[in-house]
Order: C-alpha cells, then structure tokens, then sequence
C-alpha cells in the first residue's frame, strides 16, 4: 500500500515537474539533494567507527570507507527528497528542496538515490568486506523502506524506530575495518538510537505547525506538548547514561568519561530546562545542543583513543 | 505566509542559452564523477592486489 501510494505520489510529482518547473537543476541542486548538514555528521560517527576498530587498513581504502557511508547517506538523501516532495512542500523548513521547489523532477532524484545506493555498496564490498558492505545495505534499506515508506506517515515512533539506521554509521565503520562487530560499536549503536528521539522531538516542537499541516504524526502533533517535553528528558538521561557506558565496561579511559559526563550532564540540563520552560526557543537550543553533544562525545572518544595509544607508544 | 506557489523568480522560464549552460555544466559534472569512479576502482583494485 505504502509503495502504491508513493508511486502515486513520484508520478503527481513527475506531473508538477512537466507542468511547471522550468530549467535544469544546477550541480549545487544535486550537491543539496544529498542532505550535507544530515550527511556530516553520518560520516563524522561512521569515521570514529572506523578510527576505534581493532586493525588497521590501507589509507585509500580507509578513504573508500567512508566515501561509501557518505554516497550510503546521500542515498537514503536523495530517495527520501523524492518521496517526500508533496510534504516537503508544505513545510516552511524543506520547501527550498530541490525537489520540493521542482528544481529536481521526484523520479530523478529516485534514480540518483538508486544508483549512489548500489555504488556505495558495491564499493564497500569490493574495496573492504562485504560484512560491512551488507550492513550498509541494510542501512539503507531500512531507511528507505522502513522509516520513510512505511512509519514516516504513520506513527509517532517513526523516528524512535527509524532512528536504527542513522544508529549504524559507526557499526558500519567499524565492520569495514575489523571484519566484524564487537561490544564498542554496539554501544555507539545504542548511543545514536536513544539521541535521535531528543533531537527530532526538539525540532519537532518548534516546527509544530509544519508537520501537523502535512499530516505527519510527530509526537508533539499526536500527544501535544508536555508529553513530548516528558519523553525528551526521559531520552536525554539515558543517553546521557548510556553515553558512559564505553567508560564503565572499560572499553574507553578516563578522559571520555569526563568528557561523556560532562555532555550529557550539559544535555540532561537543558532538557529539563526544556521541560519546565515549555518554549520554543528552549526547544531550539536544545536541538542544537543535542547535535553538539554527539559530536563532544564521538570526539571525545576519538582523543581519548589517541591518548591511550601515546600513552602505550 | 506560506504558500506552494513558486516565487517569481522561480517562475521565470529560462532563457535558451542559460538552460544550455546548466544542462552542459551537468553533463560535465555526472562525466568527472564517472570518470573518477573509474579512476577509484582501478586504484582499489591496485592496493587489493598489494601493488601499491
């Protein structure tokens, strides 16, 4: 159903390209229809996962990693845009889309996601293993298939339950480097799943209107306000938590730990503030903050990780 | 406001050498990136092979 009402929509979108955009799309369109903010930080966390994995690789093929988890985040980019262009729209945040503003036709950007799909696989699979290469598929497939096509439009836990694919950058990263999947990638799994909800439901509260407008059912649409605030504090403590584990079991030193505390103490604190303040203004810091405290704690990790390796050296 | 309606700007139709611009600044762009796919699998295949 979900698949007959996309084609559906690819088509009506394909219709109001042939009626009313004019023009070619430029080469920053396409550049644009891969989502970069979206794309950097897939990269940076899938980067760290390649970076803390037991091994080692050749740099070029280090490079080609993490140039096939970029096209992978480009991918699920560009075939959510064309999916998504009737909503995108309608939203004051995404109608200067590319394929939102019909600059980009839905059924082209479908090909363009197919085919950087396809060669990122193929690429990971070929120039590292195919362990990985298999888990960037399921990335992927999952994003596409599950959380856009499926839970987007439906349910308010479409991103609690989507948040698994942007959760596997680093599980990828590292599998393209050790071969396989130990306890540390599975804790930055754990870390990225539990920070998507805090982050999106942020968003999601002070750009109520957008999605209730379009008939997304995100959770401040569905369960209002103060739920929302309940369930971002609630997240953001346990990421918070879980953002120390890697210390706690020993798999990372001291300094991440201070660094992890630090964070997430910085992250639990504005979403309660958040919480108690019900504004939007608060909701906008705290997405940001959110986006800074995932960055913090992957640094973190990474500094952490050097200085251990000097220490030995 | 919001609206769907594109801007004026976004309404404009293209003069025919600007639409020959942006279809050849593509044509180059899509033929670079093949270009440099091929380049990437060729050295891939090098290192896999031990030579470099």
């Amino acid at each position: 159903m979900a698949t007959t009402a996309g084609a559906r929509r690819m088509r009506q979108g394909i219709g109001a390209m042939e009626g009313g955009a004019e023009g070619v799309a430029t080469p920053l369109d396409y550049w644009r229809l891969l989502k970069p903010n979206v794309m950097q930080l897939v990269v940076f966390t899938g980067a760290v996962g390649l970076y803390l994995a037991p091994g080692a690789v050749h740099p070029l093929l280090a490079f080609v990693a993490i140039l096939s988890i970029a096209l992978g985040a480009g991918a699920c980019a560009a075939i959510n845009n064309a999916y998504d262009a009737d909503i995108d729209r309608e939203m004051r945040r995404t109608r200067r889309r590319p394929t939102a503003s019909g600059r980009i036709a839905p059924a082209e950007a479908l090909g363009v996601g197919i085919t950087l799909g396809l060669i990122a696989v193929l690429l990971m699979g070929l120039a590292l293993n195919w362990l990985a290469a298999s888990l960037l598929a399921f990335t992927i497939l999952f994003y596409v298939l599950v959380y856009t096509l499926l839970l987007k439009r439906r349910t308010p836990q479409n991103i609690v339950i989507g948040g698994i694919a942007g959760a596997l950058p680093p599980v990828v990263g590292w599998a393209a480097v050790a071969g396989d999947v130990g306890i540390m990638p599975l804790l930055l799994f754990l870390v990225i799943f539990l920070w998507t909800p805090p982050h999106f439901w942020s968003l999601a509260l002070y750009r109520n209107a957008d999605y209730a407008r379009v008939g997304v059912p995100m959770l401040p649409v569905v369960a209002g306000r103060r739920a929302t605030l309940r369930h971002i504090f609630a997240y953001a403590l346990l990421v918070s938590l879980a953002g120390l584990l890697p210390a706690v079991i020993g798999s990372a030193g001291w300094l991440y730990g201070l660094t992890a505390a630090a964070a997430g103490a910085t992250f639990t604190a504005i979403a309660w503030h958040l919480l108690r303040s019900d504004s939007d203004r608060v909701a906008m810091r705290s997405f940001r903050v959110s986006i800074v405290y995932l960055f913090v704690i992957f640094l973190g990790l990474v500094v952490d990780y050097a200085f251990l390796r000097a220490l030995e050296g | 406001m919001l609206s769907s309606v594109p801007s004026k700007a976004e309404r404009m139709p293209l003069d025919d050498r600007e639409f020959r611009r942006r279809q050849r600044a593509k044509n180059l762009l899509v033929g670079g990136l093949l270009l440099a796919l091929a380049l990437l699998f060729y050295l891939v295949t090098l290192v896999r092979l031990g030579g470099i």
